[in-house]
């Protein structure tokens, strides 16, 4: 049935990329995984065209939770990375935290140093060199990309 | 008997376009809050599968288990990719070092972050306090401690971080 498919298809997803983040973990997680997903989803499409026929309701249900699912989890291990609140709840877990310790173990620089350090990796910000001596940090042609579509965001959802 | 599978699709996603709609020309300037917009995407997720439940108890076929199993993703699909634009456009902290950096005001990591960390204290302070509004985390006289539902979602979160192999974070 096509509520099988379309499960087995996202844990072999989920399983797969758990596989490759250990033999390669230097990889972009979020793009690993929509390679991943994506050639899951063209298998997954095969096997219901095979079984059910072309755009048929079961075709296009399986894929539509398989794609559901994908997104939730790439939603949730995204949450897990960088946000703030879910890292202090996973931080609490192993003990309780005064408040020296959470200004210690969260200190803001620290934050934006690993943000930092995460926007450097991703390409959207680089080191500028002025005379072969680095002098401080610039804006990349996809960071610029990306804060025009944050923006265009704020405006459209009235964040502005 | 009575609506078909096709049309009781169609009818779900007329509904879902209905509530982008209503967002797009009258509720975009109204809903502020993070509270009001998720009901605002709870509502018709609640509608809608309480529909598809009676719909499917009236006459059990795998046709009709297929349209409602569509259309509940596809109201998933729409609700989350919704609200995850909408918070990160609100308070996305990369954002906030991105125009810091195209502004100029930011010149290296350590030596002028002191407007960042300013953001990132102000953004701990106000998540812990949210935290505790949720009932996840407990005040104690000297700190904070995980509730129940804290652990809970703290064990959630560590399996999260575990299975993509998770190993810089915040």
């Amino acid at each position: 049935m096509f509520l099988f498919d379309a499960l087995g298809g996202f844990i072999g997803a989920v399983f797969l990329h758990a596989i490759v983040m250990r033999v390669y973990p230097a990889k972009n997680r979020v793009a690993a995984f929509l390679a991943i997903g994506s050639v899951i989803g063209l298998v997954l499409a095969i096997i219901l065209f095979k079984r059910d026929g072309w755009i048929t309701l079961q075709m296009i249900g399986g894929l539509a939770l398989f794609a559901l699912l994908c997104e939730l989890y790439l939603f949730l291990f995204t949450l897990a990375l960088a946000s703030i609140s879910a890292n202090l709840l996973v931080v609490l877990l192993s003990d309780k935290l005064d408040y020296k310790r959470i200004e210690n173990l969260y200190d803001s620089k620290g934050m934006v140093e690993k943000r930092f350090i995460r926007l450097i990796s991703t390409g959207l910000i680089e080191q500028k060199a002025i005379e072969s001596k680095t002098v401080g940090y610039q804006v990349t042609g996809s960071g610029d990309r990306v804060l025009k579509f944050l923006n265009m965001l704020r405006q459209f959802f009235g964040h502005e | 008997m009575g609506i078909s599978e096709t049309n009781f699709l169609s009818v779900g996603l007329l509904v879902l376009a209905i509530h982008f709609f209503l967002y797009l020309v009258a509720l975009r300037r109204r809903l502020r809050s993070e509270a009001a917009i998720f009901l605002y995407h709870l509502l018709p997720t609640v509608t809608l599968c309480v529909c598809s439940v009676i719909f499917v108890l009236i006459s059990m076929t795998e046709e009709r288990i297929a349209s409602v199993i569509t259309l509940i993703s596809m109201n998933g699909i729409y609700s989350l990719t919704f609200l995850e634009l909408w918070s990160l456009s609100q308070i996305s902290y990369s954002r906030e070092v991105l125009v810091k950096v195209k502004s100029g005001h930011l010149l290296s990591i350590s030596s002028h972050a002191d407007d960042l960390a300013e953001v990132g204290n102000k953004k701990r302070m106000e998540r812990l306090h949210s935290l505790c509004e949720m009932g996840l985390l407990l005040r104690t006289t000297d700190g904070y401690g995980l509730s129940t539902r804290g652990k809970f979602i703290a064990r959630a979160l560590q399996f999260l971080n575990w299975l993509p192999n998770l190993k810089s974070r915040g």
